[in-house]
């Protein structure tokens, strides 16, 4: 666009950074040779051009003249995007599981924005573009950059059009434009190389500048800026069906027998989903890494996301002694990594060892979308664990905490954990799609009303029936209790007491910030049990389970107490949830998981379809 | 008031008596000497013990490389051991200074065969492993798990030289007492209830307070002294009466998540008195506290426990 009479204001830069600008660029922006227009002409003419960058500031997936209002800020209802270009479109990283081959810093440092080329046409959707509209009759001496300054300077590359190709020049922020660029129009391609992470160093945020000034005028600057903002990184909630699970392979019996009892599992769903096993010596899919995504509108796509998913690596710093810093199945992000699949790892040394567990990424769930007191939160919001803030030492990676807070679009609900010895929210909380006026509802563990059951029980002569028959702990120990013995455990009572009023603490939590409603809680009956560090499920905890659709969930068995020929805490959980119209798929994981102290949604991970609502319509 | 200031006194007394018996255990005789010859007995009698003991140790590898959080729990595996796994798990707990015995390579896996093993071994309440826990406690050890488990186990013989030995270790330093603190509850005495009633009452820092409710939650919890394991059932009424006078108190006095944490003990001993103690203290109560307790008693009236 032409700048407004205010703007036209030649803005005032120091001629020695310019030219230092264009000399570090190592281009010839004035074509010094092909300026034929005379000396005086130059000096005298009128110098009035037509400043204009544009971007798809109105999110449609074309940039045009629709895009001119308001580029200069970004709202929920304007304002264009960009993503953080970390994905290896071209496969061309290299990548080992073994840490000695490579390092996790190496791994690290490899991926499409790492180095200044367009990898491949698919690479070139990752890019947001812009474009610098025409200016007809620029003469010979008028030059032109397109830059980003600021704190984002860092963070973003600048790729110039040149015939079919783009390229970026020697300073990543910085493109030079000549006389006959500017008479042509330029089509620009920006990415970020970087996701944000601390506010404080980058808010997310890129101001890009359109400058055009006269060669021998330097420092009359004539400029139009665009705002872009980079694509948070947004996790998935479980309304949407799932599209790949992921579950490590273990080579041993057990582990085969589930992950063919779950693939049937996934295709009797009639979801199209994708299964995908990871070798890694590490039972818990759920904790070592979480598919996200980020997203902006797809060039050309008429409202549709170009997404790329992103695998965050879990914070879990290592406290044994060891080559690498971090759980080494994290790694896998690596693996994973290629063509729109990013991999993102974040953590601060020298936290608690106790503290760890907090870190995995089964301790940060999603609430699913709602609206509470006029504020929608139409991604949902993070659930995350956390022990009180007394308690210092026990907290979440500060740093990873401050990268998901800088994501802004999934504000972090926190309920107390710390009583748990694993101390993950998915152990006592889960969400699942319902056809009510929320569109979900919540499963809450309720070891008090797991008692109460058993107490009945007991009442109607059932005392000395068992529980978890023929079931063993590890190494072949029987695991089977009576009602009566169960009941009478002090250890099992007390421990399951205590968990009783915390997770009613943290439904308390729950409700405060959703507004839930009795009706909209199912709760999941289980008792705890003491473990080192805290309290653990004693029977397998069904609320632990994977939500593949909107009609099936797949759940741990309970083994538990059986009456009349049914188990009566596998008959609850199903007419639970047989009015919102969810069937339960039972499955055996109590050798696999449950005596390592997880269950299936800990053992298991899941991309999802995007939702088909934006983040940036989010308003944050 | 009158009742309150004569247990006040008692418990003073009772911790000063128990500090001192603390202190005449800790004296020249380490108490180790009886446990050193009976395992020098048991070596005579049931070698097979102490190989059965050594060939359960690998799989802590194994629960380890499986385990969800920080820490395996490895205690069932010792259980299962039987009887006969006692002396042999002595053994390596008091008597392997030099690190001689083999141990798993990691460290979390080293952390979790201590831990597992003090678990199985104080799970067998028996009264002749007080020189261990002792010995344990004001030993090296600084690992978190590992001292409270002992602390745990010390906690669960529930006799009064445990109490006494307890409360005189509770006064350690930083983390070392804070570890004993946290596991005083275990043991469902009287006379701990008084001590941590008392330590409440002298308003500690947050994390202190926070602690000390929980263990008063503990030696309080009414599903736990519905269970026939309670030792000492006579003593219930005055347990629960005791922890929840403290914590109405100490209630009164916090905020925020330490308050919580003491709601949550009150609803977990949930005495008998508990409401009366609420109301009582509402009548001298100015807004908005006094509507804070009213929340309070009808969150006890409601109790989810029930």
């Amino acid at each position: 666009m032409s700048p407004p009479p205010d703007m036209r204001v030649p803005a005032r830069a120091s001629l020695g950074v310019l030219l230092s600008l264009m000399l570090l660029s190592g281009c010839d922006a004035f074509d010094w040779n092909s300026d034929t227009s005379g000396t005086s002409d130059r000096l005298t003419a009128p110098f009035e051009p037509h400043v204009n960058l544009l971007a798809d500031v109105n999110r449609d997936g074309t940039v045009n003249a629709a895009d001119e209002t308001d580029e200069e800020l970004w709202t929920a209802e304007r304002g264009a995007i960009f993503l953080a270009n970390i994905d290896d479109d071209q496969k061309r990283c290299a990548f080992s599981m073994s840490p000695s081959a490579m390092s996790d810093d190496a791994l690290e440092a490899c991926n499409d924005a790492a180095d200044s080329e367009i990898n491949g046409d698919e690479d070139l959707w990752d890019l947001a573009r812009l474009r610098v509209e025409r200016w007809a009759e620029a003469p010979d001496y008028a030059v032109g950059t397109v830059s980003v300054g600021g704190p984002a300077s860092e963070k973003v590359r600048l790729f110039k059009q040149i015939g079919d190709e783009f390229f970026s020049f020697r300073i990543p922020n910085l493109l030079p434009l000549s006389a006959k660029d500017l008479r042509e129009g330029v089509s620009i391609a920006l990415e970020a190389k970087d996701i944000v992470r601390d506010p404080d160093l980058w808010d997310g945020y890129a101001d890009v500048v359109l400058t055009i000034y006269h060669v021998d005028r330097p420092t009359e600057r004539f400029q139009d800026t665009v705002r872009l903002r980079v694509a948070p990184v947004v996790m998935f909630h479980h309304l949407t069906p799932v599209r790949n699970v992921y579950v490590s392979r273990l080579d041993d019996e057990d582990s085969s027998r589930f992950r063919q009892e779950l693939g049937g599992a996934l295709a009797e769903s009639g979801e199209p989903t994708a299964f995908s096993e990871f070798a890694v010596d590490d039972l818990w899919a759920q904790d070592y890494f979480e598919p996200a995504y980020m997203s902006m509108p797809r060039l050309g796509g008429r409202g549709a996301q170009h997404v790329i998913q992103v695998n965050y690596r879990a914070a879990n710093a290592n406290w044994n002694s060891s080559r690498i810093p971090l759980r080494e199945a994290g790694r896998i992000v690596y693996w994973l990594r290629g063509r729109d699949q990013a991999a993102v790892s974040q953590y601060q040394p020298g936290l608690s060892a106790e503290s760890q567990t907090l870190n995995s990424l089964g301790n940060t769930e999603v609430i699913p979308p709602y609206e509470k007191d006029g504020v929608k939160y139409p991604l949902g919001r993070l659930l995350r664990g956390r022990g009180p803030s007394s308690e210092p030492d026990f907290q979440p990676d500060p740093s990873f905490t401050k990268m998901l807070d800088a994501q802004a679009v999934q504000p972090v609900v926190y309920l107390d954990t710390s009583w748990l010895a694993v101390a993950h929210v998915d152990e006592t909380i889960s969400f699942l799609p319902a056809n009510t006026p929320r569109g979900w509802i919540a499963l809450v563990a309720d070891p008090a009303q797991a008692r109460r059951m058993l107490m009945k029980a007991l009442e109607e002569g059932h005392g000395e029936s068992k529980l978890f028959e023929d079931r063993r702990w590890l190494y072949d120990r029987p695991a089977e209790v009576t009602v009566s013995a169960l009941l009478d455990h002090a250890g099992v009572m007390d421990t399951s007491a205590r968990a009783a009023l915390e997770i009613d603490e943290q439904l308390r939590i729950l409700r405060a910030e959703t507004g839930l409603t009795d009706d909209e809680i199912v709760r999941v009956p289980f008792l705890f049990q003491s473990a080192p560090n805290g309290a653990t499920a004693l029977q397998p905890g069904t609320v632990n389970l994977l939500s593949v659709s909107r009609s099936m969930v797949i759940a741990p068995d309970p083994h538990g107490l059986v009456i009349d020929g049914k188990d009566i805490f596998k008959a609850q959980l199903e007419e639970a949830l047989a009015p919102h119209g969810i069937r339960v798929h039972w499955t055996d994981t109590w050798d696999l998981y449950h005596v390592g102290g997880g269950e299936i949604h800990c053992a298991t991970n899941s991309a999802r379809d995007v939702p088909s609502a934006k983040w940036w319509e989010s308003g944050r | 008031m009158i009742r309150a200031l004569t247990w006040s006194m008692g418990a003073a007394l009772l911790l000063t008596l128990s500090a001192s018996s603390a202190r005449a255990q800790t004296g020249t005789d380490d108490g180790l000497g009886a446990l050193r010859e009976e395992v020098a007995r048991a070596r005579k009698e049931t070698p097979e013990a102490f190989v059965r003991l050594e060939a359960v140790i690998p799989q802590v590898t194994v629960l380890d490389a499986r385990k969800r959080g920080t820490l395996a729990a490895a205690a069932a595996l010792f259980r299962d051991l039987g009887a006969q796994a006692l002396w042999p798990m002595v053994e390596r707990l008091a008597f392997d200074d030099a690190g001689q015995a083999p141990q798993p390579v990691r460290d979390s896996a080293k952390l979790a065969l201590q831990v597992g093993m003090v678990e199985a071994t104080g799970d067998l309440r028996d009264a002749r492993l007080l020189p261990l826990w002792k010995s344990l406690l004001e030993g090296s050890e600084t690992r978190r798990p590992a001292r409270r488990a002992a602390a745990t186990a010390l906690a669960k013989l529930e006799s009064p030289e445990a109490a006494a030995l307890l409360i005189a270790l509770s006064h350690q330093e930083g983390s070392r007492g804070e570890t004993v603190r946290e596991a005083m509850g275990r043991c469902r005495r009287l006379v701990m209830a008084q001590a941590l009633a008392e330590a409440l009452a002298l308003n500690p820092a947050p994390s202190e307070t926070r602690r000390l409710a929980v263990a008063l939650g503990d030696v309080g919890s009414f599903w736990a002294w519905k269970t026939s394991q309670s030792k000492s059932r006579e003593e219930e009424g005055a347990v629960r009466r005791v922890a929840a006078e403290a914590l109405v108190g100490a209630w009164m006095k916090q905020t925020g998540d330490i308050q919580q944490a003491i709601t949550q003990a009150l609803l977990r001993v949930d005495a008998p008195e508990t409401v009366s103690l609420i109301q009582a203290m509402r009548t001298r109560t100015e807004e908005p506290r006094r509507a804070a307790l009213e929340d309070l008693e009808q969150r006890m009236l409601h109790n989810p426990l029930r």
